[in-house]
């Protein structure tokens, strides 16, 4: 479900040293529903993915050692 | 200027001092800093007294190795046990640390010499270098230009010679970006090739420490100093074959957007590695807008969860290129972080496949454009900036998102402005892009240019 910018406004509520003007909290309520899109677009294409540590994913890719460069 | 080479050779000679050469830079910085706000600290004092004990080793024969002697500065995150850290900030610094930051540490160590510390964006978080709290610092070929940022000190001071190298940091180009507008080369490693303990997070799972310095032999002896031993590290930059190297350029994400003359530039970059027998063909680098926004998804996320405390007390003390930075992330589900994150491996995997099984290098751009004025940044010029900087992140946000090692290099000037190019590969070939940056600067001369009244 998209947010809008009353539901940032109500959220923001829990920051009182942040304020937000009707016009930003509409900017924040596009920028989240684009990123939770992005979320769902990569789950679509690479499915659920891996808890693994990323540095596993790091060495994985390394060059290999006979690399026709070297 | 002077290189880090010959001046690690006249220190090692005894043709010069360690005393002799800080308070050659000190006095260049008090010289010209005024007017180019590249540093937010000088430690003067502290830095002649580990000059004194410098030069006493050397006397007595004892050397630490390329960095003995050799005065730099580093941007203001890393966490001291005798300063306090600003982080750009008034509010969400480190106050003095326990202990050094592990870059801090092996700087010394090796014999460097901290000069103090660099201007840089609020928290790290912003790509023009005007700092609400420490002003804005200023680009050394053009001081009504922005420098780019995050790392806006660290390439202003090494742009300008007030430091041979400097040290900086990367999390969505925020060291390649003003290395590319103020004309300097930096090494952006593969994450966690650098330690990150002691240093102020900006987003955890991309923050990347590097160098920037004026050559690609200095980034070498930089990273070679500040990086984590690796058990099964291949050999060095000295068995790569430039006419055994396949370099690819990308065609589709950067062309449409560029200015021409940048293009310009960096094709005339590629006819050099051509003419050297590299191998060149086209790439498509894929899901590059996924992967940005991903990396926004994180970042954001992440930076919130870092932040909450200061911006629920001191949200109005923050700017707002910081606080725009770090916003949405407070808004955002907690799950769409560890979304964003359990897919990266599966993406590199693929990001692999599909361009180095072809290429074991691939040039594209820093960043389209050259640096902007900084009138240009605010007001009703900012939309058309912003887009600019957008098609920035789209060049340089999702290596971080993959983690590979990047090298952003001068390649010519529009306007009389810096260009600068990026090369990327896969994980940990930090050796083949240093082997293919040090061959470029061998066969041409824009890494040596200067800006004019330094």
């Amino acid at each position: 479900m998209p947010v809008d910018a009353a539901t940032i406004l109500a959220q923001a509520s829990a920051y009182p040293a942040l304020v937000l003007s009707p016009l930003r909290a509409s900017e924040l309520a596009l920028e989240v529903n684009d990123l939770e899109l992005a979320c769902e677009q990569a789950l679509e294409r690479f499915g659920p993915g891996s808890n693994a540590p990323f540095e596993q994913a790091l060495r994985h890719n390394a060059p290999p050692r006979s690399s026709g460069v070297r | 200027m002077v290189s880090l080479h010959d001046l690690a050779q006249s220190l090692h000679s005894g043709n010069t001092s360690c005393v002799a050469t800080t308070g050659y830079f000190l006095e260049r910085i008090q010289r010209h800093d005024p007017a180019l706000n590249a540093f937010i600290a000088l430690e003067a004092q502290d830095a002649l007294s580990a000059a004194k004990a410098l030069d006493l080793e050397l006397r007595n024969g004892q050397s630490r190795g390329p960095l003995h002697g050799i005065p730099l500065a580093i941007k203001d995150i890393f966490e001291r046990s005798d300063k306090p850290t600003s982080a750009g900030s008034q509010v969400g610094g480190i106050a003095r640390g326990s202990t050094d930051a592990t870059v801090v540490r092996r700087l010394r160590a090796a014999g460097a010499i901290v000069l103090g510390t660099l201007n840089l964006d609020e928290f790290a978080a912003g790509g023009t270098g005007d700092n609400p709290h420490f002003g804005r610092a200023r680009n050394p070929w053009d001081l009504e230009r922005i420098t780019g940022g995050s790392s806006s000190g660290t390439a202003a001071a090494v742009a300008a010679g007030l430091v041979p190298v400097a040290i900086g940091s990367d999390t969505g180009g925020s060291l390649r970006l003003p290395a590319a507008f103020c004309g300097v080369t930096a090494l952006k490693p593969t994450w966690g090739s650098i330690s990150n303990q002691g240093v102020f997070a900006r987003a955890r799972p991309f923050d990347t420490i590097g160098p920037a310095a004026r050559d690609v032999a200095a980034c070498r002896i930089l990273f070679e100093v500040l990086s984590e031993p690796r058990p099964d590290a291949q050999s060095g930059a000295n068995t790569v074959n430039m006419r055994q190297l396949r370099m690819g350029f990308a065609t589709t994400a950067f062309r449409d957007t560029a200015d021409p003359r940048v293009l310009v530039c960096i094709d005339d970059a590629c006819a050099i590695w051509e003419r050297m027998g590299v191998a060149q063909c086209a790439v498509d680098l894929p899901n590059l807008d996924l992967m940005t926004r991903l990396h926004q998804v994180i970042v954001k996320s992440d930076s919130a969860l870092l932040h909450a405390t200061t911006m629920r007390e001191h949200a109005h003390q923050i700017g707002f290129p910081a606080r725009s930075a770090i916003e949405a992330g407070l808004f955002l589900p907690a799950g769409r972080q560890q979304e964003a994150l359990a897919v990266r491996s599966a993406m590199l995997d693929h990001f692999v496949e599909t361009v180095f099984t072809q290429s074991d290098v691939v040039v594209l751009p820093v960043v389209g454009t050259v640096a902007p004025q900084y009138i240009q940044c605010s007001g009703s010029n900012a939309a058309a900036i912003i887009r600019s900087f957008a098609q920035s992140g789209r060049a340089c946000r999702f290596v971080n998102y993959l983690g590979l090692p990047a090298l952003a290099l001068p390649c010519g000037f529009v306007d009389g402005m810096p260009v600068g190019l990026q090369l990327i590969a896969r994980p940990y070939a930090e050796d083949l892009l240093l082997a293919a940056g040090d061959a470029f600067q061998a066969a041409s001369r824009w890494h040596l240019a200067e800006p004019s009244g330094f």
